[in-house]
């Protein structure tokens, strides 16, 4: 096994050119990835994209069809479960419908032969930690979404585990609640030094935990990197789209100097684009897809403030902190977020402003105009 | 709807059709037997004479005290066979079989059923017969030289309730155990649980009611039922259940049958009482 012995401590996980086929269906297609300890990574995509396959590999629950999985240097389907440093947190818990909350999270002592004193303590221990004191006795059907999540990770931590997986842990759960479990999340993963691998379709959980995402479609990892990167420089319009809002336009590549690209952009006229650095080859000459984010794109009243480029409100939608637009430049339309400051009517001209550092030219993947391979 | 949650009148009226159904058809008639059950014989006619002669009879004749010690040992036995055979069918369909294969797996299972009761039987009394499959095929092997008795021993009767019975015992355990939630599972084996344990700690407490719910079945049928006794069995120890028919049917001994009948139906409701009072596997110290 491993043969290197290398003073450097292994990663927490090693994905190397996994590829997991069920049947005919291809889960996972080739995915090669690398976590650091102590890290929370979360893995991004639609459902159907090979992001919990992945993490139930990782779990030893499924077996890759080719490929290398190690975590902390040990190819967990060649260890027993109890050998294993990972534990799992699954998709609506799963918790025992027949035992309360003390014995639940007690399972794992109980099966590994602890007595029946010293796990029930460890037990109440964990629950405290988590914030359930007082619920030991409770049944998981007498708890809410919020607490059965806590007491399916206090279930999970008691094995001391040194990589959590976490499987769509807050999917069940409205947004207020979400929003502090993930807050609760991200100090308990500090304060314990955990890895986390966290599996979520939802990109505004995942931004706020992780410090590294890994964005996945279709079985491929289609970009990984720290989130703000990764929002900021979305490497196919894929990412762009799912990450949040954004608009695609379409432009042609006029000349290329150094890392910069000249681009015609429609109404918007011509922009300087930098090459992003993130993995993305330098165009070339020709069609491309630019990729401009809503909240980048200000908007100004003409007569106030000239713009560097003209667009016509068509549609205006109050979303509480912040207003949406529907714009038409030159017979494109984008979508534009901006704060209360000035509120513009349907049917009025605006002028647009943006910084060309905002732009990125990105490779065109969406389902719908599937052009490249 | 009413606020406090208590059954408003309407409830009660809805409640009536069964109600009549249970008092005509299961209360009154069980009502009379116990009232037979204390009367008197003169000649052919039914006499409201108190007494207690026929039960003093139950537990002073020897031969009807037998029959009945039989039918509770044929019922424990039932109740112990059922319980492993059915479970395991069951357990085994659910885990073992691929998910598009088990309806054609359960039918195959059910498919004996849809034959008459009787004819099951017999079909039965063919294969354990003296020239029947298991004892050529016994023969064959040189495992014996003569024939085995096996037809017309209490061994058959068992036989032949078990595999009836365990088709009932594996169609309510499946019904459970197929709509377990497999996260589960994996959560115990995820937690470090050896496939006995997850079996041990979640699979049966969760399908435990199930396993229950058909052993009352089977306590129903190891009393009650005089068949297959009869056609496997030969009648040889005599059940208790063949004894309300001897005295009904051969004798016309109406209140002694009757007393039988009560007893009969006061052992079942006892016993499937105890059942249900088992409690679910109580959590143990594996260590």
């Amino acid at each position: 096994m491993a043969l290197h012995a290398t003073q450097t401590e292994p990663a927490a996980v090693e994905l190397t050119d996994v590829v997991k086929r069920f049947g005919a269906v291809t889960a996972v297609d080739g995915v090669s990835i690398t976590v650091e300890q102590g890290t929370v990574v979360t893995w991004l995509g639609p459902s159907g994209c090979g992001k919990t396959t992945t993490l139930r590999m990782l779990a030893g629950l499924e077996q890759p069809t080719s490929g290398r999985v190690l975590v902390f240097g040990v190819d967990p389907s060649r260890v027993s479960a109890r050998e294993r440093p990972t534990s799992m947190i699954f998709q609506e818990y799963a918790l025992f419908p027949h035992l309360n909350v003390e014995d639940n999270v007690a399972f794992g002592l109980k099966v590994r032969g602890i007595g029946r004193e010293q796990r029930h303590k460890r037990a109440r221990e964990l629950l405290d930690l988590l914030g359930l004191g007082g619920f030991e006795r409770r049944m998981p059907r007498e708890l809410s979404g919020g607490q059965r999540q806590r007491v399916a990770m206090a279930r999970s931590l008691i094995l001391e585990p040194k990589v959590l997986l976490l499987d769509e842990p807050l999917g069940a759960l409205d947004a207020q609640v979400r929003r502090q479990l993930v807050d609760e999340l991200r100090s308990l993963q500090q304060r314990l030094g955990l890895t986390f691998i966290y599996v979520t379709h939802d990109q505004a959980e995942a931004m706020a935990l992780s410090s590294r995402v890994v964005v996945m479609n279709r079985g491929r990892v289609v970009q990984h990197g720290p989130p703000d990167l990764v929002y900021r420089r979305p490497r196919t319009s894929f990412v762009a789209r799912f990450l949040g809002d954004c608009n695609i336009i379409d432009g042609v590549v006029r000349s290329i100097d150094g890392a910069t690209a000249r681009v015609e952009l429609g109404g918007f006229g011509t922009v300087c684009i930098e090459a992003s650095g993130q993995d993305a080859a330098l165009p070339v000459p020709g069609p491309v897809k630019v990729a401009l984010r809503p909240e980048d794109l200000r908007v100004v009243v003409e007569e106030e403030e000239e713009g560097r480029a003209r667009a016509l409100v068509l549609d205006r939608t109050f979303l509480g902190s912040e207003i949406r637009y529907q714009l038409d430049v030159a017979g494109l339309r984008v979508q534009a977020m901006t704060d209360h400051d000035t509120v513009h009517d349907p049917r009025t001209w605006v002028g647009l402003g943006w910084r060309d550092d905002q732009l990125s030219i990105v490779e065109d993947d969406l389902p719908a105009v599937d052009a490249t391979t | 709807m009413r606020g406090d949650g208590r059954p408003g009148i309407g409830t009660w009226v809805a409640f009536l059709p069964l109600l009549a159904w249970q008092l005509i058809f299961y209360a009154v008639p069980f009502g009379l037997l116990a009232l037979a059950s204390f009367w008197q014989l003169e000649g052919n006619r039914l006499v409201p004479a108190w007494t207690l002669d026929n039960y003093a009879q139950v537990f002073s004749k020897s031969f009807y005290f037998g029959a009945w010690i039989e039918s509770l040992w044929l019922t424990l036995t039932l109740v112990t066979t059922v319980s492993v055979v059915g479970y395991a069918v069951a357990y085994t369909i659910v885990f073992c079989v691929p998910p598009r294969l088990q309806s054609i797996v359960l039918l195959a299972m059910v498919a004996p059923f849809w034959t008459n009761y009787l004819i099951r039987a017999y079909g039965w009394s063919m294969v354990l017969g003296g020239s029947g499959p298991v004892n050529s095929v016994l023969q064959a092997l040189g495992l014996i030289s003569q024939p085995m008795q096996l037809l017309y021993t209490p061994l058959a009767t068992r036989i032949g309730l078990t595999h009836f019975l365990s088709v009932v015992m594996a169609l309510f355990v499946y019904a459970r155990m197929v709509s377990l939630d497999r996260r589960l599972l994996e959560a115990a084996t995820d937690l470090g649980a050896s496939r006995w344990q997850a079996f041990r700690e979640v699979v049966l407490p969760l399908t435990v009611t199930a396993l229950k719910t058909a052993l009352a079945v089977v306590i129903v049928w190891g009393f009650a039922d005089f068949v297959t006794p009869a056609v496997l069995g030969g009648q040889n120890p005599r059940v208790f259940a063949q004894l309300v028919v001897d005295s009904i049917q051969r004798n016309a001994n109406w209140t002694l049958g009757a007393s039988f009948a009560a007893m009969m139906v006061l052992s079942i409701l006892f016993f499937s009482a105890l059942v249900s009072r088992i409690p679910a596997p109580r959590s143990q110290d594996l260590a």
